[in-house]
């Protein structure tokens, strides 16, 4: 096991080293620079330009930001003088990753009960509505979700506040919005999932031996059902932990969504890079994690990574 | 005679699809007498592992129901039971053993839990008792260190070792019968002669009924005392072993055997082989008829608007077909 760990960090670190040079180039490829204000003198854009080191070869300065990066240094922004991409990313990821966490903790848990509900419950009502609720939540473009959410619960029926980020009350909505089509395809691969387990032999061997129909479900369906739950986590943790752009426009909250969107706009390198080395190094992370877990829940692959 | 420990009477089980209902078992009896090996042949889909699942209620309803008939367990009546009560009858009264080894055990459960789950919610044993008694079944049904497989996943282990993990499952209830669905199918051949022999071991052992289940009729033929001849959900021949391999009266039976390969040239040569024409019919919406009408050589007009019933043609051999008995036939 702990040789098949230290495979895939080594596997991982490589992954993110052809991120990272992929996507330095790439940056430098898109049309414009970081200094393009026709209102800028020529000198002043030399000037800029010398002081941020792009006057330099193309090569010095990846060798150079490369060395940076190995000391989890990722460079002045461009955009905001004077603040590094580490004060800007550590100022705003708490934030991304508290509503990320309450956004997951809501989607799971819903998306899987549902899904087990559903499943349960297959071709009657019940079922019907988890799936319309299912199908509602993976078709809905997150920026309607988050509007219907607010114009609901805040506009109204002044339930719940409409934005900001200044206490619980405040982060159900903008969680919620985040997390529901996370939620929906949760339930709907739990759903299919267990419908699939059901009519598996050992389902039919475990009913045979006399045990109560919940025991059934419990131990022998459902712990088969959650593996492709699990496979779809990894790359969705990263995603909602990081920021998403329009939920937190919509309801006011700092976290580092903008960025991906302000980075690329103003040709912000040293912000494009560190946001794609955060956002690519979280996202391998998590999918090892995943195929670490894997393994705690299904004995076959444990054999296959000794 | 023995006392019969099942009997099915004009037992009817359906399953409602998209095409209709299909008919699975269609007026099925028989009984299954203590301490006897009651074999089942039949070709795929002709209701063989339904009519033994009915008998479990392990048929998933719905879509399936019992369309009438009954089948008495020690006089108790199964068809009429909840799920509830039908957990007091599943594993201690009643063992199962599933076709296939490599998809019926659960991959996720260690081989000892799943044994020791039959005692789930019964009462009555300590957790080292359980414990105790699965490792004696198990190394009663031949696994060697059973501590070691105990704390084993199924993929840990080879084909056979699963089926006997399998067969330790359906006994370590202490069960006084055993329904064996084609326990054999999916294993090689000299696996299979293994546990057919392991198989009949724990019945004189044990003092256990079998009722088996095969689409082999060689392996039929060695471990059974009785045989049923099962087609497209109706019993069409039912006898003593020796008796219905020596003198087959249903043309289906005949059929049957002599498509069984004999292994010298010389007498397969001379050996006659009684090919048929056409399919198994659909098993939805079936005309009254003799089922295998279609089919059989001799069919007459009589076959083709009337079913035949079961008739005891000689003491303990009955067949269901109108013309059997009849000379050249």
């Amino acid at each position: 096991m702990t040789k098949y760990i230290l495979k895939r960090i080594g596997i991982s670190l490589v992954t993110v080293f052809v991120l990272v040079s992929v996507v330095f180039f790439l940056a430098r490829l898109m049309p414009g620079g970081p200094f393009n204000d026709p209102k800028m003198s020529e000198a002043a854009r030399e000037n800029l330009s010398a002081y941020y080191g792009f006057d330099k070869p193309l090569w010095e300065q990846y060798l150079t930001y490369l060395g940076n990066l190995l000391h989890g240094n990722f460079g002045f922004s461009t955009k905001y003088p004077s603040r590094t991409v580490n004060d800007l990313l550590a100022g705003a990821f708490p934030y991304s990753a508290d509503l990320g966490i309450r956004a997951l903790c809501f989607a799971i848990s819903f998306g899987l009960v549902f899904g087990i509900i559903s499943a349960l419950n297959r071709g009657n009502k019940i079922d019907l509505i988890f799936v319309i609720v299912a199908v509602f939540g993976t078709s809905v473009p997150d920026f309607i979700m988050g509007a219907l959410l607010q114009y609901f619960f805040s506009v109204k029926w002044g339930l719940l506040p409409i934005a900001e980020y200044k206490g619980f009350a405040y982060t159900i909505l903008p969680s919620v919005g985040l997390g529901f089509y996370t939620m929906a395809s949760v339930s709907r691969i739990m759903r299919a999932s267990m419908l699939e387990v059901v009519q598996q032999d050992y389902i039919k061997t475990a009913r045979s031996k006399g045990i109560s129909r919940f025991r059934v479900t419990w131990k022998h369906q459902i712990r088969n059902a959650i593996m492709p739950v699990i496979t779809i986590l990894g790359p969705t943790v990263a995603a909602v932990l990081t920021g998403t752009f329009v939920i937190e426009s919509l309801f006011a909250i700092p976290g580092m969504g903008k960025y991906y969107v302000e980075s690329v706009q103003n040709s912000d390198y040293s912000l494009i890079l560190g946001m794609t080395v955060f956002y690519g190094t979280f996202l391998v992370f998590c999918n090892m994690i995943v195929d670490i877990l894997y393994g705690i829940v299904d004995p076959r692959v444990r054999i296959a990574g000794k | 005679m023995a006392e019969n420990i099942l009997e099915i009477r004009n037992l009817r089980f359906s399953f409602r699809t998209y095409g209709g209902i299909v008919q699975s078992v269609r007026d099925v009896s028989f009984e299954v007498r203590e301490g006897e090996i009651l074999g089942i042949v039949g070709e795929s889909g002709c209701g063989k592992s339904v009519t033994s699942q009915c008998i479990l209620r392990l048929n998933p309803e719905p879509p399936g129901f019992f369309a009438g008939g009954s089948i008495k367990y020690r006089g108790e009546e199964i068809t009429a039971k909840s799920d509830r009560e039908m957990r007091k009858i599943r594993g201690v009264e009643i063992g199962f053993i599933f076709q296939d080894p490599m998809t019926s055990l659960n991959p996720t459960m260690t081989v000892g839990k799943q044994i020791e789950e039959v005692f789930v919610g019964r009462g009555g044993l300590s957790r080292r008792e359980v414990k105790k008694r699965a490792l004696e079944i198990l190394r009663l049904v031949g696994i060697n260190e059973p501590e070691r497989r105990y704390k084993q996943y199924p993929h840990e282990l080879s084909g056979g070792m699963k089926q006997r993990v399998m067969i330790a499952i359906a006994l370590v209830g202490k069960p006084s019968i055993i329904i064996a669905d084609e326990p054999t199918t999916s294993l090689d051949v000299t696996i299979e002669a293994q546990i057919l022999d392991l198989l009949k071991g724990l019945r004189d052992a044990m003092g256990l009924t079998y009722l088996f289940i095969a689409h082999d009729l060689s392996v039929v033929k060695y471990i059974s005392d009785r045989v049923i001849v099962m087609y497209l959900g109706t019993v069409v021949e039912f006898s003593d072993t020796e008796e219905l391999y020596t003198n087959p009266l249903h043309p289906y039976t005949q059929v049957l055997l002599s498509s069984i390969p004999v292994a010298d040239p010389r007498q397969a040569r001379e050996k006659k082989r009684i090919m048929i024409q056409g399919e198994i019919p659909s098993p939805i919406n079936p005309k009254d008829c003799c089922r295998f009408a279609e089919r059989c050589p001799y069919a007459t007009d009589a076959c083709k608007s009337s079913l035949p019933p079961l008739r005891e043609l000689k003491p303990g051999h009955f067949v269901a077909c109108h013309r059997a008995g009849e000379a050249g036939i």
